[in-house]
């Protein structure tokens, strides 16, 4: 065999194992149906290709609706073997008639084969397979003759059919009718006719005159057939006679006459069949798909730079009764700084005589005390659970707007439902961020209930030190207002206090920060938990668009692999054929 | 067409105008034009003869005329200008609505038959001609053509592209208003008799319910253009050779109307309004967090504070 031929069938195969890695990995049904007709088409290419001297011709016969196949299908074989009828687009699939089922090569138009029982005849054909009918008499031994849906009816699968069949054949017949043969439907099989240099001939059905056939051969020649002959049958009661070899004998005797060709070198039929599926290919196939991985960059890159709504979380109501038990027995909340520089001034004088009672003091403030042992009470929060849960869905039909933004994506995205369950996040996890978070905090509020402010414990603490100051520490258990007063007091007599409290005053100032604000420091820290997590979160449904984004095309490496091997296979076919 | 629903058609026109002009889309095709042009001494009503190469149309409208008016070609371009058969009375008025229109592609014959003196019976070149002028011609025509007749033949009636045409052209019109035939019905009866005729006239039927969607499979007329006295064609006379009352073609007008409206709006609510602006306001949402993530933050936790620092 040419070398040519030889080298691009193995080019073909690369691609093929190539393309049938993508099966699956394409996001648009289009175009998965688009790759799909190109697979099946290469097979086509392959069996021109690879030929065989000794093949028998395959005919088919490719005509509109009522144009007579079927019915020249039985005049041909001499037998009523396909299905006929009044009513239009009957014949629903292709019918091979074969002398024996090895005169059909097994993958013949890339098809299932379901042989036909003699006791199924006349038969109709059905789309998905091809039905193929044994029998052994004279024109069969000649050619092998399929039969085809219509290319121009309302049956939406028929002309795909009759489409395929053509590309599969080595010879064609046309079949017009006066009504018909000016159709549009027949313009591109005539010109494909042409350019792979496929035996054509040419007849009419239901003539009534000779002047319409001649109308008919004068637009066949302008098609660029040369002399061409059209034969044809008159219609049942017409009074038309078509010339001596002309009809339907003529077209019989022209038929068994079709010698199988075979050329050792490359021809031209077979350069443009090779060629027109390679540019397909790269036209419909390759170009879209490197157009959808440019896409596919420009969305990762939008859901990147993507920023979900922060969520407006605060939790400090749910702390608001502890910040206040605290506040109450915090000593530096109750002095705060500046009321500790007063008071040390002015209890100088007066705070002697008042502290003579400290019940007094005890007695006032006793209204004012909460008491033990109460269960606590949170404040009525805002519904955070379900305010999350909101902005997570927000967000979420953020990112879909951007994938809905590009056509392509567009697509992807109206494919995925079912297919696809985990592409979209749980809303609901947002929630239950909060429900673990606050969870968290009431136990801690729980621990916390009963404790002594941190600056209160570290004061009294301190205050042991001091001669005299343990008593001072036992009375401020009882009142911390006490404590307060007392080490007020005491300032005149001990200086490390007066010190401490007053001159102290940035250290009082950062004691109060640090130390007594225990309950914010807490809240802060819980409220930015929350955000955390649900930033986490948002990042993580993104991180799934994007892995899901990149598995709606194949990788870019191989689809450059395709495009070398059809770059490969355009070099070959420029170069000279023969061996090398 | 009363002017209450000639009001409403306008302002549905209007909404779904200002719907395409919103989303930057083009309008549908304007179908519905029935009475619209015509001035208000105008009182005919328009048959079109709709159909494909070589299924009789011409042979139809000389059958129903009862001499020949129109050139019946067996191939060739076919009809090639519009054939208006109108009585003379009402001549210059159709003539000069077909100049506006279809200038210098008609041709006018004129008649003195009282009986019939507001029908105008129009022959149509071929819809699926070689010629693009051809279908341009009947395509400007058909938003006119209040009565449409659609015409089969045997071996065309299930082809695709005269029912795609067929499904466009019901958009505007009201199914009551269409008769369908198929013609060359001797053939059949030669062929297959009364059961082949009957087998065909149920699936064309059939495939015009199933192509346009309706309840209920239409009427077809299967009728022979050389026997005018067979088979379905003097119902087809008694049909089209009876003129109509003023207030029945009104009625017809209002059905036509009521129909393209609904497919305005049909068309109107396909463009998802509700959908698009709600997606518009998340879009706006994102914009002004990004904003604020983007430019409001940096400068007021970052850029202000340092300024603060520096002065």
């Amino acid at each position: 065999m040419d070398r040519t031929i030889d080298s691009i069938l193995e080019r073909l195969d690369a691609l093929d194992t190539e393309l049938f890695s993508w099966d699956g990995r394409l996001g648009d049904p289009e175009l998965s149906a688009s790759l799909k007709r190109w697979t099946s088409d290469l097979g086509a290419l392959r069996h021109h290709l690879v030929g065989g001297v000794n093949r028998k011709p395959i005919l088919v016969l490719i005509g509109g609706t009522g144009t007579g196949k079927s019915t020249l299908t039985n005049r041909l074989l001499d037998r009523e073997v396909s299905a006929t009828s009044f009513r239009r687009t009957f014949t629903s699939g292709p019918i091979a008639f074969v002398a024996q089922t090895e005169d059909l090569p097994e993958d013949w138009l890339g098809l299932p084969h379901r042989r036909i029982d003699s006791k199924d005849l006349p038969a109709k054909g059905s789309p998905g397979y091809l039905s193929v009918v044994e029998m052994a008499i004279e024109p069969l031994a000649r050619f092998s003759l399929v039969d085809t849906p219509d290319v121009d009816g309302d049956a939406e699968t028929h002309y795909e059919q009759a489409e395929q069949a053509f590309r599969w054949a080595d010879a064609v017949v046309f079949l017009v009718t006066p009504e018909k043969y000016q159709m549009t439907e027949l313009l591109p099989f005539y010109r494909l006719a042409r350019r792979y240099e496929i035996p054509s001939q040419f007849m009419m059905n239901k003539c009534e005159s000779e002047e319409v056939v001649e109308d008919y051969r004068k637009q066949i020649e302008k098609r660029g057939f040369s002399e061409p002959i059209v034969y044809s049958i008159p219609r049942d009661d017409s009074t038309h006679l078509p010339p001596e070899d002309e009809g339907l004998d003529g077209l019989r005797d022209s038929l068994m006459g079709i010698q199988p060709s075979w050329d050792e070198q490359i021809t031209l039929g077979q350069r443009n069949r090779t060629q027109d599926l390679a540019l397909r290919l790269g036209d419909q196939v390759l170009l879209p798909l490197r157009n959808d991985l440019a896409s596919v960059e420009k969305l990762t890159e939008s859901l990147h730079q993507f920023v979900s709504p922060g969520p407006q979380v605060d939790v400090s109501p749910m702390t608001a009764e502890l910040q206040e038990r605290m506040q109450a027995k915090s000593i530096l909340y109750l002095m705060g700084p500046k009321r500790i520089l007063e008071r040390a001034k002015k209890f100088t004088t007066s705070a002697y005589q008042k502290v003579t009672s400290p019940t007094s003091w005890f007695g006032k403030k006793s209204g004012k005390r909460s008491q033990e042992g109460e269960t606590i009470e949170v404040r009525a929060l805002p519904d955070f659970h379900s305010m999350l849960v909101d902005q997570f869905r927000i967000a979420q039909a953020q990112i879909r707007d951007i994938l809905e933004g590009n056509s392509r994506s567009k697509v992807w995205i109206s494919q995925a439902g079912e297919k696809e369950p985990d592409l979209w996040i749980d809303p609901e996890g947002a929630g239950e961020i909060v429900d673990q978070e606050l969870e968290d905090l009431n136990r801690w509020l729980k621990d916390h209930w009963e404790s002594t402010p941190r600056d209160t414990k570290t004061i009294l603490s301190l205050l042991n030190y001091i001669p005299g100051g343990k008593r001072v520490v036992e009375w401020s258990e009882a009142s911390p207002y006490l404590l307060v007063i007392v080490a007020a007091a005491y300032n005149s007599f001990f200086g490390p206090i007066d010190l401490l409290v007053i001159g102290g005053y940035s250290v009082a100032t950062w004691l109060g920060e640090k130390l007594s604000n225990e309950v914010t420091g807490r809240v802060r820290k819980t409220n930015q938990i929350i955000y955390r997590r649900f930033e986490e979160l948002m990042r993580e449904q993104v991180e799934h668009q994007i892995e899901w984004l990149e598995k709606q095309t194949p990788s870019k490496s191989s689809i450059e692999r395709a495009e070398d091997e059809i770059d490969r296979i355009a070099a070959l076919l420029e170069s000279e054929g023969g061996a090398g | 067409m009363t002017s209450e629903s000639a009001g409403i058609l306008e302002d549905i026109q209007d909404y779904v105008h200002r719907v395409a002009r919103t989303l930057g889309v083009d309008p549908p095709e304007e179908m519905f034009e029935f009475g619209q042009r015509s001035k208000p001494e105008d009182r005919w009503y328009l048959i079109g003869l709709i159909g494909g190469k070589e299924v009789g149309k011409s042979a139809l409208v000389n059958a129903l005329v009862g001499r020949p008016i129109s050139e019946s070609t067996s191939h060739g371009p076919g009809t090639e200008k519009v054939v208006a058969y109108v009585h003379e009375d009402q001549a210059d008025s159709v003539a000069s609505f077909l100049q506006t229109e279809i200038p210098d592609r008609y041709e006018m014959v004129r008649h003195r038959q009282e009986d019939l003196n507001r029908r105008v019976l129009l022959d149509l070149p071929d819809i699926d001609s070689h010629y693009a002028v051809h279908f341009e011609t009947v395509r400007k025509l058909i938003r006119f053509i209040l009565f449409p007749v659609w015409i089969q033949s045997l071996e065309k009636y299930a082809d695709r592209q005269p029912m795609e045409l067929l499904r466009k052209v019901v958009q505007g019109n009201a199914p009551e208003n269409f008769l369908y035939c198929l013609n060359k019905a001797d053939q059949l009866e030669r062929s297959g008799g009364e059961e082949a005729m009957k087998e065909i006239k149920e699936d064309y039927s059939s495939r015009i319910a199933q192509s346009l969607s309706l309840s209920q499979p239409p009427q077809v007329c299967l009728i022979s253009a050389l026997q005018p006295d067979k088979y379905d064609f003097p119902r087809v006379k008694a049909i089209l050779n009876r003129q109509r009352e003023e207030k029945d073609v009104q009625t017809s007008r209002t059905l036509a109307l009521r129909q393209y409206g609904g497919s305005l709006l049909g068309w109107a609510k396909n463009q998802d309004l509700r959908d698009r602006v709600q997606r518009a306001e998340r879009m706006e949402e994102q914009l002004i967090n990004l904003l604020r993530h983007r430019i409001e933050r940096p400068i007021s936790e970052v850029m202000l504070p340092s300024v603060r620092q520096d002065a």
